[in-house]
């Protein structure tokens, strides 16, 4: 017989939940040895070059990231500019204004956003939305402003605006929980002391609330751009997947998440596919460096909060 | 109930004989009762406060006190399940009636919390920042104005070098002033403190009664505490409130030598609280 909470012996559940932690954990670094192998050979004909090559032609076999990298950062980066400032104020429409019986109902709906699937944003974005941003805005501005090149070519809706915004409601779910659960860790009493000095809800909110929650705040939307560079499916339907960088807002482009869902079934060279694991491997880091950054930043916050109480 | 409407007739009567005035009231609070959902909070509770004195509310924990304080600037009003009813007189008018525009209350009525909330700005703009809500002011006056609140807040000599420096970087103590000459500097006429000492230590909270003692003549100042010594030390008027009722209400030296309430004899002698 063995003494039972002895410290050399593991009882099956303890051995369990600790490989269950490893597996898990050992996940991420077989991926990326996986995508470091397999693009090897896209490493050793392009370098560096792969990163800054602006041409991407698989009939040529010649692969150039710049496109690619360039759409992921320019949709990411407009879709957490719209995202960012209705999230926030959601945010604080949920914690400091809303009546109980209008918040739950709100945060449920909001929460729901999350819960629809990737491909149905693009099939509404493609059928549905890219029309109607079409008709109601890029027309309108462009007739507004003729000359503009944010505006230039044909106003067909499909192209990184469209994309953009469709990834801003994707990822706006996920900022308003993020800074509700962070402004709810603020201490009753930073809010009390502050409406007793006779500030309104909005002085309050702005310039002590906002301040106070800064980091997390911050760590929320870049989780949120860290979520829009690999978004793949609704892009892929929206964005028109042409490998160019042009200024124009409403000119197809092309994303590395949406490249690769379009190529890699039909990638037919070595190079071609080594190149896409390559992109992978960008996008791989990018979303890795992205969401480290924005997880130190919350968890500063949490960390705060914590011994201040 | 009798004895305390009774309490307060004496007081008056006392007041009347002594020469004094019934318009050195500056709160007057009338048959005030409050509930927390449906739990009754505090029960038909009436008493004066006269301005620029210091009047304690005192009592065991979860006798209302800090209840009662809450609901001169209606700070409870931020949570929704809280309710307040009767009369609260101030400059003639009900501060409890629905009209009444609380950002200008509150510019009148300051509150200083137990534990001090420094706001995550410089000790500069933790003072500014009260300020600036009501009035547009150059920043000469702003720096001007701030030095006038620290200096009677007794903290300039200490930050007087180091008003950008973040306020969290100062001591309890200093923090505590600090929210202290935060509400001075919009030029209040009450100031409310909800144990602002309590979360301090022994030197610390000499030097805040230090300064409740030094801002008395120019404030009226409302203070909550469970430190029957501390109520003794820095009051005029002590009301002493148990389980939601006002107890006792009188002269704080009558009150502590010679109580006339049995309840208000077995707290102060430490039977129960």
């Amino acid at each position: 017989m063995k003494i039972p909470f002895s410290k050399k012996e593991r009882t099956p559940f303890e051995v369990l939940s600790f490989i269950s932690a490893i597996a898990v954990f050992s996940i991420i670094f077989l991926i990326f040895f996986a995508l470091l192998i397999e693009s090897f050979p896209a490493m050793k004909a392009f370098g560096f070059k792969f990163l800054i090559g602006l041409k991407w032609d698989p009939v040529r076999d010649i692969y150039g990231a710049l496109p690619q990298i360039f759409g992921t950062l320019t949709t990411s980066f407009l879709a957490i500019l719209i995202a960012f400032p209705v999230g926030i104020l959601t945010a604080f429409f949920l914690t400091e204004i809303s009546p109980s019986y209008l918040s739950r109902p709100i945060s449920i709906g909001v929460e729901l956003l999350s819960a629809v699937p990737s491909i149905i944003y693009g099939m509404w974005g493609l059928f549905v939305f890219a029309p109607i941003i079409s008709r109601r805005l890029i027309i309108p501005i462009k007739n507004k402003f003729p000359n503009s090149p944010l505006f230039e070519g044909p106003p067909m809706g499909i192209g990184i605006l469209t994309a953009s915004i469709i990834l801003a409601i994707m990822i706006l779910p996920l900022i308003v929980s993020i800074c509700r659960e962070i402004l709810l860790l603020i201490p009753d009493k930073v809010r009390e002391s502050a409406y007793a000095m006779g500030a309104t809800k909005a002085e309050v909110s702005f310039k002590i609330l906002f301040p106070y929650a800064k980091k997390g705040i911050i760590g929320s939307a870049f989780l949120a751009i860290g979520r829009a560079l690999g978004e793949t499916m609704a892009v892929t339907f929206i964005i028109g997947n042409q490998h160019n960088i042009t200024t124009s807002l409403i000119s197809p482009s092309s994303t590395i998440a949406s490249t690769l869902a379009n190529e890699l079934s039909e990638a037919v060279t070595k190079l071609h596919t080594s190149s896409l694991i390559f992109l992978g491997l960008v996008l791989f880091f990018l979303s890795i460096t992205v969401i480290s950054l924005s997880r130190y930043l919350i968890y500063s916050v949490e960390k705060n909060s914590g011994s201040r109480k | 109930m009798d004895s305390i409407e009774g309490n307060i007739l004496s007081v008056e009567k006392e007041l009347i004989h002594s020469g004094e005035i019934v318009s050195n009231v500056e709160l007057m609070v009338k048959n005030l009762s409050f509930y927390y959902g449906k739990t009754v909070a505090l029960k038909n509770i009436s008493f004066p406060i006269y301005r620029e004195k210091v009047t304690a509310i005192i009592g065991p924990s979860g006798c209302g006190k800090s209840t009662l304080l809450r609901c001169f600037n209606r700070i409870f009003e931020l949570y929704k399940e809280q309710k307040a009813e009767g009369e609260i007189i101030f400059r003639g008018t009900n501060i409890l009636s629905r009209d009444v525009n609380l950002t200008m209350l509150r510019s009148k009525i300051g509150m200083i919390f137990q534990k001090p909330t420094p706001f995550p700005l410089s000790i500069y703009d933790n003072i500014a920042f009260g300020m600036k809500l009501y009035q547009k002011m150059s920043r000469s006056e702003i720096r001007e104005r701030i030095e006038v609140a620290l200096r009677k807040a007794a903290l300039w000599d200490e930050v007087k070098d180091k008003l950008l420096e973040p306020a969290t970087s100062l001591s309890g103590g200093q923090q505590q002033r600090l929210c202290i000459a935060r509400a001075i500097a919009i030029e209040p006429e009450v100031l409310l403190m909800d144990e602002p000492a309590s979360a301090l230590d022994p030197i610390a909270t000499a030097k805040i009664e230090e300064l409740i003692e030094e801002l008395s003549g120019k404030y009226t100042i409302v203070i909550v505490t469970h430190n029957m010594q501390q109520a003794a030390r820095v009051s005029d008027y002590t009301a002493f409130l148990y389980l939601g009722e006002l107890v006792e209400y009188s002269d704080t030296e009558k009150f502590f030598t010679n109580p006339k309430e049995k309840k208000s004899k077995e707290y102060l002698t430490g039977r129960f609280g």
